[in-house]
């Protein structure tokens, strides 16, 4: 029986050992593609003559894609472009809560599809898969993709090659873009207002700076603003405590949008997170006063979802702080006008502009990375293959491509009208428009290269007039405001403790305007940042910007 | 005078408990009732008025929109199927493996307990379980919903301490007329042992009803998608879970649109099932978590 035992430890702890060794080999397998992909970069321009005579089956992972590609169910578009390019696309359905889970177990067990879609660049995942040879270097010439070339030679695309920094970087991903340039953010932050409330409460000036903007919001919750005889309405709600970014624009820009790096004024210009220089303080006392006065929603710090834009759209709140992009006022227009039906969005709203920063007496506009998340090529993936990959960017990038995988079928479904774009979507039995993406599912990926704001201000489905309000500020934004001061390189810098950069605004805004004392709990949570790996970071960052020659 | 006194001094304290019962009574039951409101209140109704509390409306549009879209309908059959199909499944192979790590005198018994008691404290990490469960074949089926987590090693030591204490003398009569182990498990056995039959059962079903993380990991086919999953989806605030504000924004818009009532009709779906099961069962739940636990 002791000999049992004993036998039986003996072989417990044999298996354990094995375990760990069987570990370590996976790690010398993951590292063998590497040569591959070299090797690969330099044999693109052995590809066949005819580059689409085989026909390929590529897998791809991306959200939702198992949706749009739904097998045994009729779809014109999906059959014209895979007809085009001789391609079948398997699906590989990942949904937006699990799609970094599942990508990051794929990878680390060779299990990845052909291309696969995901948010990394600048996290330690992107330097490990490259590292790793887990994903494949696109080739150096893009000459026979003249879309992806274009795009890959575009403003503010040096960021994603790797390392960066390097004149001979090399691009591992194609960047999906959100916009075709980095000025292009412009409207996506911003403010809308109930204009014809701004009428009836005797304001008709738009604010030009937060005292101004404070009157208005209280007007709003005094002044019965929607004439119903009853003080049911607040002032300024929004999508969440993120979007009143918007006002840091007057005080700390490098806080717009979300928390930039800034070169910090006090202390010789040593590149510091925005949130903790002395105007950010400054911009989170402003919105605490709006608070105080009851101007914000006094929900707003667990608005989510939807919530905020509904009680706008509701006629329960006068402004709005979410973007200004067209496809956002078209949203809250379908909203408004199922709650006033006998009322059109475009007649009751105004976009208001930035306020002038109190220290510069400057406009201020968002600028930030073209493109929000990535598609990557498993390294295991062919040259062949790779080819028609970048063939099918290349087509959906252009305007053929684009136009089927989004408006559907060229005199079916919309129509060209000199440059263009007439839609003529069908109508069921009672008349009401189907969606093209119930006719067509693969439209619902219509973001295979590309999200929806590269085209926004063309865009023939959202409202004309809403559309021209946005392009309006947008112009005005362009001719009268910097961008931040910012530089967009410096939150993808390899540096090994990136990952303690966890300080958000929607944070740190609610605590200091729920709290009673905004510098003491601004200070405290700065020193709590720091103290948790900010100072470090801090050092990190500034030493890599030196390395790099960033100023 | 002296028991009078005593009697108002208990009144007070009644009253009081009472009186705080009834608001934690409040309290644990209106985030139910909300749920269940705004599920069949009408979408404008509830943005026009402050505070939605009493239903002003009726609607029953979210349910329809549930039970006629495919997704939720096919998640709804996936949960049941797993649900029924698992606790069979898990009951199975708890009970006969309990039932044989009960009896000292079968071979290795105390290293195959040993070896099934090391899993409940330390686990090989997430890379070789997807590994294993990929060699297995189980990617993207339904069975891997069923099979990896099949006996459970928790139930299966709760079961096993029961059958320890069942009184050697029934199983040694039945042997004396010549009955064998499967007949003395499945004909006297499994029949004394009701109460914890039902319990581990009704532990399996619920694990099984909520569960959702396999499906995450393993299921990439929205038609198997278990109904936990799809609510997961449908209630999930992305500004909280996605690093950045750029990206929550384009999940948000690029989702399909769950307003509040749907939400709260998957809610309310989901948990339809569980609510009908508990109040029978919930005496042997609470016995059950007993089980074993005093030794007589």
């Amino acid at each position: 029986m002791k000999n049992l035992k004993k036998t039986a430890v003996f072989l417990l702890a044999v298996a354990m050992i094995f375990s760990v060794l069987a570990g370590c080999g996976t790690q010398q397998e993951n590292n063998a593609p590497e040569t591959t992909s070299a090797a690969s970069t330099q044999n693109t321009s052995t590809v066949a003559e005819d580059p689409l005579k085989d026909h390929m089956e590529i897998s791809l992972a991306m959200w939702g894609i198992g949706e749009a590609l739904v097998e045994g169910v009729q779809d014109a578009v999906r059959d014209q472009l895979f007809q085009k390019l001789n391609i079948t696309i398997k699906p590989v359905n990942v949904t937006w809560d699990d799609y970094t889970q599942k990508i990051q177990v794929w990878a680390a067990s060779s299990q990845l599809p052909n291309m696969f879609a995901i948010d990394s660049i600048g996290t330690q995942n992107y330097k490990n898969w490259i590292e790793q040879g887990i994903v494949h270097v696109l080739p150096d010439d893009l000459s026979p993709y003249p879309e992806v070339q274009k795009m890959m030679n575009g403003n503010g695309m040096d960021i994603y090659k790797y390392p960066m920094g390097d004149e001979n970087g090399k691009f591992y991903a194609i960047p999906r873009l959100n916009h075709f340039s980095v000025d292009d953010w412009s409207t996506d932050n911003g403010m809308q207002v109930r204009k014809d409330w701004m009428e009836n409460v005797g304001i008709t000036k738009e604010p030009e700076n937060m005292d101004e903007f404070i009157e208005l919001m209280k007007a709003f919750v005094e002044k019965d603003p929607d004439q119903n005889g009853k003080k049911d309405t607040i002032g300024l709600t929004c999508y969440n405590a993120d979007w009143l970014t918007w006002f840091m624009s007057a005080y700390e820009p490098g806080m717009l949008g979300g928390i930039n790096w800034v070169k910090d004024p006090e202390n010789s210009g040593q590149w510091i997170p925005a949130f903790m220089t002395k105007n950010a303080l400054e911009g989170l006392k402003a919105i605490k006063k709006l608070y105080d006065a009851g101007g914000l929603d006094k929900d707003f710090a667990t608005l989510k979802s939807e919530e905020g834009r509904n009680k706008y759209a509701a006629n329960k709140a006068g402004a709005y702080a979410h973007d200004v992009t067209p496809s956002t006022l078209s949203y809250v227009a379908q909203q408004f006008e199922k709650n006033n039906p006998d009322k059109k969005y475009k007649d009751v709203v105004t976009v208001l502009k930035p306020f002038k920063n109190v220290n510069d007496g400057q406009y201020y506009r968002l600028i930030a990375n073209p493109a929000w998340s990535e598609t990557y090529i498993n390294a295991k993936t062919d040259d062949k293959k790779i080819d028609r990959i970048l063939r099918l960017f290349d087509y959906v990038l252009g305007e053929e491509g684009y136009n089927l995988i989004h408006f559907g079928i060229e005199g079916t479904d919309w129509k060209k009208d000199g440059d263009k774009i007439v839609l003529t979507p069908k109508k069921d039995a009672s008349g009401n428009e189907i969606p093209v993406s119930t006719t067509y599912p693969f439209t619902k990926c219509g973001f295979i290269a590309e999200w929806s704001g590269t085209r926004q201000w063309t865009n023939p489905s959202t409202e004309p007039e809403l559309q021209k309000m946005s392009s309006d500020l947008n112009d005005w934004l362009q001719a009268n405001a910097k961008p931040i001061p910012t530089d967009l390189r410096v939150p993808l810098l390899d540096v090994p403790d990136k990952d303690k950069a966890t300080a958000k605004f929607q944070d740190i805004v609610i605590k200091c305007v729920l709290s009673n004392d905004v510098e003491k709990t601004w200070n405290d949570l700065v020193k709590e940042y720091r103290a948790n790996g900010y100072d470090k970071l801090i050092e990190e960052i500034n030493a890599k910007c030196a390395e790099l020659g960033i100023q | 005078m002296h028991i009078s006194m005593k009697h108002n001094k208990t009144t007070g304290f009644d009253a009081f408990n009472s009186i705080l019962m009834i608001v934690l009574a409040i309290i644990a039951i209106f985030p139910l009732y909300y749920v269940v409101l705004i599920s069949f209140a009408d979408y404008s109704s509830v943005q026009k008025q402050l505070i939605y509390i009493l239903p002003t409306s009726f609607n029953t549009e979210a349910y329809k929109l549930v039970f006629n879209e495919k997704l939720f309908f096919n998640a709804f059959l996936v949960s049941v199927f797993i649900t029924v199909v698992g606790t069979v499944v898990s009951m199975t192979f708890s009970t006969a493996a309990s039932y044989a790590l009960s009896k000292k005198f079968v071979p290795g018994q105390k290293l195959m307990f040993t070896l099934i008691l090391i899993p409940m404290f330390f686990s090989g990490g997430l890379i070789p379980y997807y590994l294993t469960i990929k060699n297995l074949g189980l990617i993207d089926k339904i069975w891997v919903l069923i099979l990896p987590g099949a006996v459970n090693s928790f139930y299966l030591i709760l079961m096993k301490n029961f059958f320890e204490d069942l009184p050697a003398s029934i199983e040694e009569s039945a042997k004396i007329d010549g009955a064998n182990d499967l007949y003395i498990l499945y004909r006297i056995v499994l029949p004394t042992s009701a109460p914890v039959i039902a319990t581990i059962s009704l532990f399996y079903a619920v694990d099984r009803w909520n569960e959702y993380y396999g499906a995450l990991l393993f299921i990439s086919n929205r038609n198997l998608y278990p109904l936990q999953l799809v609510l997961r989806e449908a209630v999930l605030d992305f500004s909280q879970i996605m690093a950045s504000t750029i990206g929550a924004q384009i999940a948000q818009s690029n989702r399909a649109t769950y307003t509040q009532g749907l939400q709260m009709a998957i809610i309310v779906i989901s948990t339809i099932p569980i609510f009908c099961v508990y109040p029978f069962l919930q005496k042997h739940f609470t016995k059950g978590i007993m089980f074993g636990a005093i030794k007589e």
